[in-house]
């Protein structure tokens, strides 16, 4: 599903103390699976998934997801990707703070049809997520429900790919796990890339790709 | 795509934010809508004296010159004012026998007086003698309404629209501060030419003029009188249709019309500056939504279109308020302060909601600079974690 050929990221290439955080390396994953991205902070696991994610643009090498090569497609066609095929779970849920746990998951939804509202409720109840919560805006609900929310509102179009970025840094360890669960569940039809710092949480993992330094140790 | 982003989640999940913005802008609506309303009562109040009455009616007053009298020609006064009264009593005929005029005759006048919300305006009242009163009203297509009609010297008809005005009853005196116990209202009139008309008494206010029952085609009274051989000058004073619409320009139109646009100018400066300092806050609250909708896959197009109906919801609500409660006040206006005082005045001036609409929309245009400018400053998630 993704190839990637020697990927590189080099930040603040218009000065002398240029970073290096991706320092080309190739890659392949598959169309299933949970796959976790491992390393310490600024190893570039973060850049690393959102180059994969269209988020960012590599500095030199190619992504190539489903036969498209990133760096030929135009920036609506990226955004077409993000919207269709892809989900994310961000470190900190980014929820509207205005909208219901229902609105802020339907507002990614490509068909805000009744059948799009079935689905989040159907995920809802999957994730646990009481019936009396679905109403409620984020600042009435736990981190853990708003992480929850953040899970369904990435799953809403059935993506091909979800990016988790830390999708448990905000949760305590009951929470993380059941969240990784619900992930794993998802994995087993699509893939799902998880990035995080923690171990213990890529239990469950069909891989975990290591990165130190830019660059994948292992 | 067919899916899009909402405008209507905000709106209905902001209330107090949506109410605010809402209420100052149906305020400013209603601000600039009851001023002009105010306002141009007085102008539509003295369209009906100072353009429609001179259509019908004129008044000359003229010097000795005009009627190429040098006063030296003369060895007394005695015999310059025969020679003056004939030449007027000449001038009287011809313009009686002038296509168009109706009658014309030497006569004393007084003033009346007509006061608006903002100004007053004084104009001229003929007296007659009793036999001709009927004569006049015939003239003006005017009807008595109620009382008599003046007979016996000091008795005067008033205008209805006039007696409103000033809040006179019949058996009141007329113009009372200015003339004391002098001129008797024994009945009231209805015209479409806000005219009164009186008997003399002996009373001099104005002085003597010769008034002209002339029909629209013959308002030129100037050039009416220029072909009769007389040489207008600045001692010269004749009331004619072109002389009350200059002061009708110069006194009503220009003076509120200037007025209106300052205070029209300024509660729309204050909003506008109120308005984009709401929106660059509104909008900067706003960032990290855009963000996750970049990041989610919107595009900026979609992000702006958003904004653009949130926008437009809030200004049509806006100005949807405005209307209502302008239409509302400017009704209560009327009925308690237009009406009741013989001014005249409507409840619908759609020069003035569309003036007002056109600056809402100027507005909104204006409001694009911030929107577009947060528009660039839209990342996606992946910068604002790092």
């Amino acid at each position: 599903m993704f190839e990637v050929k020697d990927i590189c990221m080099i930040y603040d290439m218009d000065t002398d103390s240029k970073t290096y955080a991706l320092k080309g390396f190739d890659l392949e994953l598959g169309d299933k699976g949970l796959v976790g991205i491992i390393g310490p902070s600024g190893s570039g696991k973060s850049t690393l998934m959102y180059c994969l994610s269209t988020l960012k643009e590599p500095t030199g090498g190619s992504v190539t997801y489903n036969g498209i090569r990133y760096d030929s497609i135009s920036n609506s066609q990226r955004e077409q990707l993000r919207r269709t095929e892809f989900g994310f779970i961000f470190q900190k849920h980014y929820l509207v703070p205005y909208m219901t746990a229902m609105d802020n998951c339907l507002v990614g939804a490509v068909d805000k049809s009744d059948e799009a509202r079935k689905k989040a409720e159907g995920f809802f109840e999957d994730l646990g997520l009481g019936k009396k919560e679905w109403g409620k805006k984020p600042a009435k609900l736990s981190g853990g429900q708003c992480q929850r929310v953040a899970i369904a509102r990435a799953m809403i179009n059935d993506p091909k790919v979800i990016f988790a970025d830390e999708p448990t840094a905000s949760l305590d360890h009951e929470n993380a796990f059941n969240v990784m669960k619900i992930l794993k569940r998802y994995s087993q039809e699509r893939l799902v890339i998880v990035v995080t710092h923690d171990r213990s949480i890529l239990q469950d993992a069909d891989r975990i790709i290591e990165m130190w330094d830019g660059e994948v140790s292992r | 795509m067919s899916s899009r982003l909402s405008a209507w989640k905000y709106v209905k999940n902001n209330k107090a934010t949506v109410a605010v913005l809402v209420t100052a802008l149906a305020i400013s609506f209603m601000a600039m809508y009851v001023v002009y309303v105010l306002l141009i009562t007085t102008t539509e109040s003295f369209e009906t004296i100072m353009v429609k009455m001179p259509q019908r009616l004129s008044y000359i007053n003229l010097g000795a010159k005009a009627y190429g009298l040098n006063p030296d020609d003369f060895d007394n006064n005695d015999e310059l004012n025969a020679a003056f009264e004939e030449k007027r009593e000449e001038l009287v005929n011809k313009l009686k026998n002038t296509k168009g005029i109706e009658d014309a005759f030497y006569t004393q006048i007084i003033t009346s007086r007509y006061q608006a919300v903002m100004g007053e305006f004084n104009f001229e009242m003929p007296l007659m003698e009793a036999d001709q009163v009927q004569g006049f009203l015939d003239h003006m297509d005017a009807s008595i309404t109620d009382g008599k009609m003046p007979k016996e010297p000091g008795d005067v008809l008033v205008d209805e629209t006039i007696m409103k005005n000033a809040g006179y009853k019949i058996g009141d005196w007329y113009m009372e501060k200015w003339f004391g116990q002098t001129f008797r209202i024994t009945g009231t009139m209805k015209s479409d030419y806000m005219v009164s008309v009186g008997v003399p008494n002996g009373y001099t206010n104005s002085g003597w003029y010769i008034v002209v029952y002339n029909d629209e085609n013959t308002t030129d009274m100037v050039g009416i009188l220029e072909d009769n051989g007389i040489t207008i000058s600045d001692e010269d004073e004749v009331l004619d249709a072109a002389e009350y619409l200059r002061n009708y320009k110069e006194l009503c139109t220009d003076t509120i019309d200037a007025v209106i646009s300052t205070i029209f100018t300024m509660i729309m400066t204050f909003l506008a500056i109120l308005v984009l300092v709401a929106y660059v806050s509104f909008l900067r609250n706003r960032i990290n939504e855009y963000c996750l909708y970049s990041s989610i896959g919107y595009s900026r197009g979609d992000i702006y279109k958003m904004i653009v109906r949130e926008m437009l919801i809030l200004f049509g609500a806006g100005t949807l308020a405005g209307l209502i409660i302008s239409l509302g006040c400017a009704f209560l206006i009327n009925l308690s302060v237009i009406s009741p005082k013989g001014l005249v005045g409507h409840v619908v001036y759609m020069n003035q909601i569309f003036a007002i609409i056109t600056t809402y929309v100027f507005i909104i245009g204006v409001l694009q600079i911030p929107v577009l400018l947060s528009l660039k400053k839209i990342r996606t998630i992946d910068a604002i974690e790092e």
